[in-house]
């Protein structure tokens, strides 16, 4: 176990996309003005809209791809995204230095498959499912490495309404625990007919201008727009001269367990994080001069946030100032929370405090210091910025001005080491549970049928299930076995779930009956259920998790980077255990569409369907070798380039072991690496004929080799996996 | 439509909308509780109810502080639609 000294992290760039404008200085002071970037002007998306009050963009060449070289036009909110990512690397002076990119986002990328749809002549819903499968929310990240070569890995995040805030958080999780190049971490989101007949059937869309936190609030307006953040650690900056704009000295992330759409009232789990995050960076409520509120204006957002503030701030209350963007930028969803940390870190740069528009008498239950119609001037060194989403998810990133001594004492690191202490795989073998997923490597010569032997449902509790798909059944059921398989509750446990496409067809189908029955048809609460976020948040909510929560979002495979990212919020203490899933099923009309377009296997081998979940610990408890029953390490896990620079001993094949591998052609580079490493001639295993193939079979093969660990079959696993990013490998050891 | 026929559609479109897989429309008694102990409906649940109503028979049920004794149960509702149909 070795222990490091925490390092600081710097804000070193920004960029903004927003209503008011591109550029984030250039916002900030147009939102300092009392500037609003809501209007009521008709809103073409193809479905007929009342009159309702949004926040737009409005680019000149909006609907020209931004590179000469891509094939076919880009989503409007990956414009946004490049945008506001180029202008943060630009003024962080980071040209050609690689970078690993985090956004956040819910549904823009849908965007103009949908308006396309609604405009068009024909309720036939083929084109509208093709588009939704072959450029689903994963799309973004593609977009940001084509259009930025120094993006070198790129993943889109999804808890809802604070996805921009949580991309922030871990990017700065990743930095602290040594990773070697800048985070490029925001979010985007752009307008479209889903969230905006969705939103307006669950009666949350106010039918003027928002007002947060005024005694007349009726609702939200939503917005569109894009941030980033460059993020570095203080040696990085120092190392090559650049400049820091503000310190990300704290933040917290977590949910609530409690509800899809409504927040607890008390706002407990809200005030949690908020302390949380200040206490990471060292800071009392006597530090904060400021707070970026969530502030979407709803009755009941508003009010929960301002009691989870005064529990916080108590007789600070008075004296901080509070202001929600929300009433000139709108709600932009998957961006808010990385737009709103860049309004803070220009806050501080200029000690201005920006306004809340559209707030004239605050409401009673509002009792803040809230900061009206123009920004004020105002010295201060520590600031926060708070996001909360559907399904409780929240994070608030706690900032200091540069000139801003670290409060806390150096944060110590702990290098705890990580174990798998559950495993869970749902899918053609059926439910497995612990070492029974060592049968998985078994041979077999019987079919697999393509549709799960069980149905999730069945094995729920109805009245906490109610309108789950199967997506979301199978992984509330997948989540509960496995913090079972741990004998744990879900109190400060965490899930990060991979998931590819989301539960295209409900999708679909929601927006066909608006299409033709008109937005009485719009059924309020299905929306909730349609956000990529929903999935990981009813499981959540099911098994009870208070920890991070969120989905990752990939045009293929995603167990690497769930593993990653579960690992990562571990070693940052944001959970005492954090559960890593991969989940995937088959719909027949998606997998057709995958088919034709040569995505999927062919007809030959029909995909699969199945989930794979891994439960991960770290703590003093498992820092002893006490010779007790066997347990599974997770050694390691990384990718090709960094794995033999990292190697240590202990990473050599040991005993029995073995290799399992997903990946068709493995090249040079990784034959290179596993014979530095000694793995070369290691036999290779293959769940195939147990699991079938699909996108969930990295996550299986996860799965199976650390059940073989766990039954002490073998000392060492090496599993192979293929990322966007290249080849990754993942060893797990006997202990 | 009398009072009677309205009762079972509403039954109808509860357990149809509200997807209470388990549940027949005889398991919902005219005057059973919806919301709170009774039935367990959340306010979402309301939301989605009001909604198929206002498709199914054209009334709109206010978002008001009257909702909460409109939506008391089935008896209520089909009441409260009786009332306000479109002619």
């Amino acid at each position: 176990m070795t222990a490091r000294a925490l390092e600081r992290i710097a804000v070193t760039g920004l960029g903004m996309v927003t209503s008011l404008g591109e550029g984030s200085k250039r916002v900030f002071h147009r939102l300092v003005a009392g500037d609003v970037g809501i209007d009521s002007e008709p809103l073409e998306l193809g479905v007929t809209l009342p009159k309702l009050p949004v926040a737009r963009v409005v680019l000149a060449d909006v609907g020209a791809t931004p590179e000469p070289k891509a094939q076919t036009s880009w989503s409007r909110c990956d414009v946004f995204a490049v945008k506001a990512a180029r202008e943060a690397l630009a003024q962080a002076g980071l040209f050609s230095q690689s970078v690993e990119a985090l956004v956040g986002e819910t549904a823009g990328t849908l965007r103009e498959a949908v308006l396309d749809y609604a405009r068009g002549p024909s309720d036939d819903t083929a084109p509208l499912l093709r588009r939704m499968v072959l450029e689903p929310l994963g799309m973004t990240s593609v977009r940001l490495r084509e259009a930025l070569e120094q993006v070198t890995s790129s993943v889109v995040v999804c808890s809802a309404c604070s996805s921009g805030a949580l991309a922030i958080a871990l990017g700065a999780m990743r930095l602290e625990q040594g990773a070697k190049q800048p985070q490029l971490v925001g979010g985007t989101d752009s307008l479209n007919a889903l969230t905006l007949t969705g939103f307006g059937a669950l009666g949350a869309l106010s039918s003027d201008a928002c007002r947060p936190f005024d005694e007349q609030r009726q609702g939200l307006n939503l917005g569109e727009g894009a941030a980033f953040l460059v993020l570095e650690t203080e040696t990085m900056v120092r190392a090559r001269g650049g400049t820091v704009l503000a310190w990300l000295d704290g933040y917290a992330v977590g949910a609530e367990a409690h509800h899809l759409t409504h927040p607890e009232a008390d706002g407990k789990r809200a005030s949690e994080l908020i302390a949380e995050a200040m206490s990471r960076a060292g800071l009392t409520a006597r530090d904060i001069g400021y707070v970026n509120a969530h502030g979407t204006a709803t009755v009941q957002n508003d009010a929960m946030e301002t009691t989870a503030m005064c529990r916080v701030f108590r007789d600070e209350t008075a004296r901080i100032r509070v202001s929600s963007s929300k009433g000139q930028l709108g709600h932009t969803l998957g961006a808010a929370g990385a737009i709103e940390a860049a309004i803070v870190v220009e806050a501080l740069c200029e000690q201005v405090v920006p306004p809340t528009a559209g707030l004239v008498t605050p409401s009673p239950e509002c009792a803040l210091s809230l900061v009206a119609r123009k920004g004020v001037t105002c010295e201060f060194t520590a600031a926060l910025s708070s996001s909360f989403g559907f399904g409780g998810a929240g994070a608030v990133l706690a900032l200091v001005t540069a000139e801003g001594t670290l409060r806390r004492s150096p944060l110590v690191e702990r290098r705890e080491r990580v174990f798998v202490t559950s495993v869970v795989t749902l899918g053609p073998s059926g439910i497995l549970r612990g070492r029974e997923n060592a049968r998985l490597l078994d041979e077999s010569t019987q079919p697999l049928s393509p549709r799960l032997p069980f149905e999730p449902l069945d094995a729920l509790v109805m009245e906490r299930s109610r309108r789950f798909d199967r997506l979301t059944a199978l992984s509330a059921l997948g989540t509960e076995l496995t913090l079972a398989g741990a004998a744990r509750s879900g109190q400060n446990v965490g899930l990060v779930l991979g998931n590819a496409l989301g539960d295209v067809s409900r999708s679909v189908e929601f927006l066909r009956r608006v299409r033709a029955r008109g937005l009485r048809a719009a059924q309020p609460a299905e929306f909730p259920h349609l956000l990529p976020s929903s999935v990981s948040g009813n499981a959540s909510i099911y098994a009870g998790l208070t920890g991070p929560v969120f989905n990752v979002s990939q045009l293929g495979p995603t167990a690497t980077e769930s593993l990653l990212l579960a690992r990562t919020c571990l070693r940052s203490a944001m959970a005492t255990a954090m559960i890593m899933g991969t989940v995937e099923v088959v719909d027949d009309a998606v997998f057709s569409v995958l088919l034709e377009a040569g995505k999927a296997a062919s007809t030959e081998v029909p995909p699969t369907e199945g989930a794979a979940f891994l439960l991960l610990e770290s703590g003093p408890e498992f820092d002893e070798t006490t010779g007790r029953e066997p347990r599974c390490e997770l050694l390691a896990s990384a990718n090709v380039r960094d794995f033999i620079h990292l190697a240590e001993p202990s990473w050599r094949p040991s005993g029995s072991s073995e290799v399992l591998s997903s990946i068709e052609n493995e090249g040079a580079e990784l034959d290179e690496v596993l014979r530095a490493v000694g793995w070369q001639d290691v036999p290779r295993r293959s769940a195939q004929a147990r699991v079938g193939t699909g996108w969930h079979y990295p996550g299986f093969m996860l799965a199976t080799a650390a059940a073989r660990v766990l039954a002490g079959e073998v000392e060492r696993a090496l599993v192979l996996t293929e990322t966007p990013d290249g080849v990754h490998l993942t060893l797990l050891a006997l202990t | 439509m009398n009072e009677s026929d309205i009762r079972q559609e509403i039954k109808r479109l509860i357990v149809r909308e509200l997807d209470l897989r388990g549940k027949t429309e005889a398991d919902i008694a005219d005057d059973l509780r919806l919301f709170g102990g009774g039935l367990g409906l959340d306010s979402l649940d309301a939301l989605q109810l009001a909604t198929a109503m206002e498709e199914r028979f054209g009334v709109e049920v206010p978002d008001d502080k009257q909702s909460k004794e409109i939506f008391e149960s089935v008896t209520t509702l089909a009441a409260f639609v009786a009332k306000n149909l479109p002619r």
